[in-house]
């Protein structure tokens, strides 16, 4: 069984108010008021000056459970909800992995295409891959966080903002806690088009809602479960209203949704799951041998809705 | 319904059975080829040409560099990936898992291709990439497909393996770049009556891939679709 | 106290303003999604507009796609939703 081990996440200190990334993303003084007022966004975190690898070897820094297991990691994953995000052929994680001292043999990757979904996708496939060849006590470390680089990465127009940061986990085959109930995804490929489409884009914004509660509905159920006995769901921070939105649909207590970090922090491309899970536990959502909840959408360009059921 | 629900492997799967290996003969079934000589309309796009140049050259600015002009080369992986599966996956047949392994990056390098090409492919698969390994992505990708054929009963796999020969910037680090723009496409499956799937050792792939790395990412795997042909 | 009628007219006024363009002949039967091609942007600058028209503060969180089938409705969900009066 595919499980959590260890979890872990890294916020740079730098905040900037959305209104002083308005004029370099060409939003208008009343699309930032949007959203501000409904959108529940405000500060996004940012780390100036510093990159992709300060990020990502912040985030294992915090995983005290690496620390004598390096020789145990098979495999290093690292979820982007953007494909491309350094120059080709430099690999900052690749650099991270030799600074831990993990194996030079080690396949080091990058997983996707389900945008701010691929971190859940990561977690099942590293599973998978411990699963056929990983061998008693062997890891996975999977990663996530990127730099809001270009304002592609920097704002999703009329949705979110994204913010920088990072998040890491050691992935095991062999059961313990947090264990992975199941895992449902939903990928619309139908909304991926090469040039951005007015149509396209509103009918996304149309089916969103509907789309992402019914994933995490799939989940819940594909793992023998109702939905009242899951204690947290913890979203990816595009925004407020969306995730309030998702709540009416499945009838479940928005309060349970932690979404403590939009207003502050941002979107944290497939990493929020990471940071929402510390806080989960430090608000008490999470009981051991309860059910929680990951779930997250792709906006953008790879439309893909996605949810995994836990147990801690 | 385009929901997907998968439960993890069972504690009970034993790590030491090669994956694919429970259900006999399950195997590369088809094998496709393809050379791109000429660039993807797209890159002449000038709309698309100046998107890609803003990204390229915030991409690029941290390490000092910048992106060469615009010259309407490069290839869409997901074009070439849509002419593979064309090619590769025969009339009337689904697709459960389709991975998408590259290593050199696409022209549309924001774009969340898998996805599109689970829209495209027969049987809306289950659709990701793995990317950045330095050009062994593909040995990787055959684990992740045989690891979900095992695991996930997704049994009715495609593997498509892409590089491009164009890279529309000087990295600053040695590089090596196919001498030509190439996709693979390998149908895995069960056999059909009078089918004899070529078995792959995921092991083994990854060794050849490895010793082969240097010099192209997809030359093992154009080997592999010839003798699949073959056969 | 703001009246539905009084909230419909003043929607429509607003109407030019965020479509950026002549509406004419609109009423709370109006469907805004559908015949006037408002979406999820304009729809909420209508509101904002709208705040600041009447100097009044709506509550936005339970907005929803089914707040703006018509302009009826749309003033509908306002009077229900008002924070507070100027």
């Amino acid at each position: 069984m595919t499980s959590l081990f260890a979890v872990s996440d890294h916020l740079p200190s730098g905040r900037v108010p959305i209104e002083a990334l308005a004029g370099e993303l060409g939003l208008t003084p009343m699309q930032v008021r949007i959203f501000r007022r409904y959108h529940g966004l405000g500060e996004v975190s940012r780390d100036e000056g510093g990159s992709l690898l300060d990020l990502l070897r912040g985030a294992v820094a915090g995983l005290a459970a690496l620390r004598g297991r390096e020789h145990l990691v098979r495999y290093v994953l690292h979820a982007r909800s953007f494909p491309t995000v350094v120059p080709y052929p430099h690999d900052p994680v690749r650099e991270l992995c030799a600074e831990l001292g993990l194996d030079a043999g080690v396949p080091v990757f990058s997983v996707g295409h389900h945008a701010c979904a691929s971190g859940l996708l990561a977690i099942d496939a590293a599973g998978r891959l411990l699963a056929a060849d990983g061998g008693p006590g062997a890891l996975a470390l999977v990663l996530a966080g990127e730099k809001a680089f270009t304002p592609e990465a920097a704002a999703v127009p009329g949705s979110s903002f994204f913010g920088e940061g990072a998040g890491a986990c050691l992935v095991s085959a062999s059961g313990g806690r947090d264990r992975v109930l199941s895992y449902a995804v939903d990928l619309r490929g139908e909304f991926d088009t090469v040039a951005d489409c007015a149509e396209s884009e509103s009918e996304f914004q149309r089916i969103y809602g509907e789309a992402l509660a019914a994933v995490v509905r799939a989940a819940v159920e594909r793992a023998g479960l109702s939905l009242e006995r899951v204690t947290a769901v913890l979203p990816h921070n595009v925004n407020r209203v969306a995730w309030h939105q998702v709540c009416r649909v499945l009838g479940y207590p928005r309060e349970r949704v932690v979404l403590d970090h939009v207003p502050t922090v941002g979107h944290v491309f497939c990493a929020d799951h990471f940071l929402n899970h510390r806080t989960a536990r430090q608000r008490g959502l999470l009981r051991p041998g309860e059910p929680y909840v990951m779930a997250a959408a792709g906006a953008g360009r790879g439309a893909t809705f996605a949810a995994m059921v836990l147990q801690h | 319904m385009s929901i997907r629900t998968l439960l993890p492997p069972a504690l009970s799967t034993p790590p030491a059975a090669p994956p694919g290996a429970p259900s006999s003969g399950w195997g590369v079934r088809r094998a496709a080829r393809l050379v791109f000589p000429e660039p993807s309309a797209l890159a002449a796009d000038p709309v698309h040409a100046a998107r890609l140049h803003r990204y390229l050259s915030d991409l690029l600015a941290p390490y000092g560099l910048a992106p060469a002009e615009p010259d309407a080369t490069g290839q869409s992986y997901g074009e070439m990936a849509e002419a593979l599966i064309g090619a590769v996956v025969p009339a009337g047949e689904q697709v459960d898992l389709l991975v998408l392994a590259h290593s050199v990056p696409d022209l549309t390098p924001g774009r969340a291709t898998a996805c599109r090409l689970g829209h495209v492919c027969p049987g809306g698969p289950l659709s990701f990439a793995v990317t950045d390994q330095g050009g062994t992505a593909a040995s990787t990708a055959l684990r992740l497909l045989a690891a979900y054929a095992d695991s996930a009963g997704l049994r009715r796999a495609l593997l498509l393996v892409v590089e491009q020969d164009r890279l529309p910037y000087d990295p600053g680090v040695p590089v090596a770049l196919p001498a030509a723009s190439r996709g693979v496409a390998l149908l895995f499956g069960d056999p059909l009556p009078g089918e004899r799937p070529l078995r792959i050792d995921p092991a083994a792939a990854t060794a050849t891939a490895a010793a082969t790395a240097a010099r192209s990412g997809t030359d093992p795997w154009w080997e592999l679709a010839g003798l699949v042909a073959d056969r | 106290m703001t009246s539905c009628d009084q909230l419909v007219s003043t929607i429509c006024e607003l109407l030019p303003v965020v479509l950026k363009r002549e509406v004419s002949g609109a009423d709370a039967g109006t469907a805004l999604l559908d015949a006037l091609g408002l979406n999820s942007t304009t729809g909420l600058e209508l509101v904002l507009e709208l705040e600041e028209r009447l100097g009044l503060e709506i509550s936005v969180e339970d907005l929803g796609r089914d707040d703006f089938a018509t302009v009826g409705s749309l003033a509908a969900y306002v009077a229900d939703h008002l924070l507070a009066d100027a």
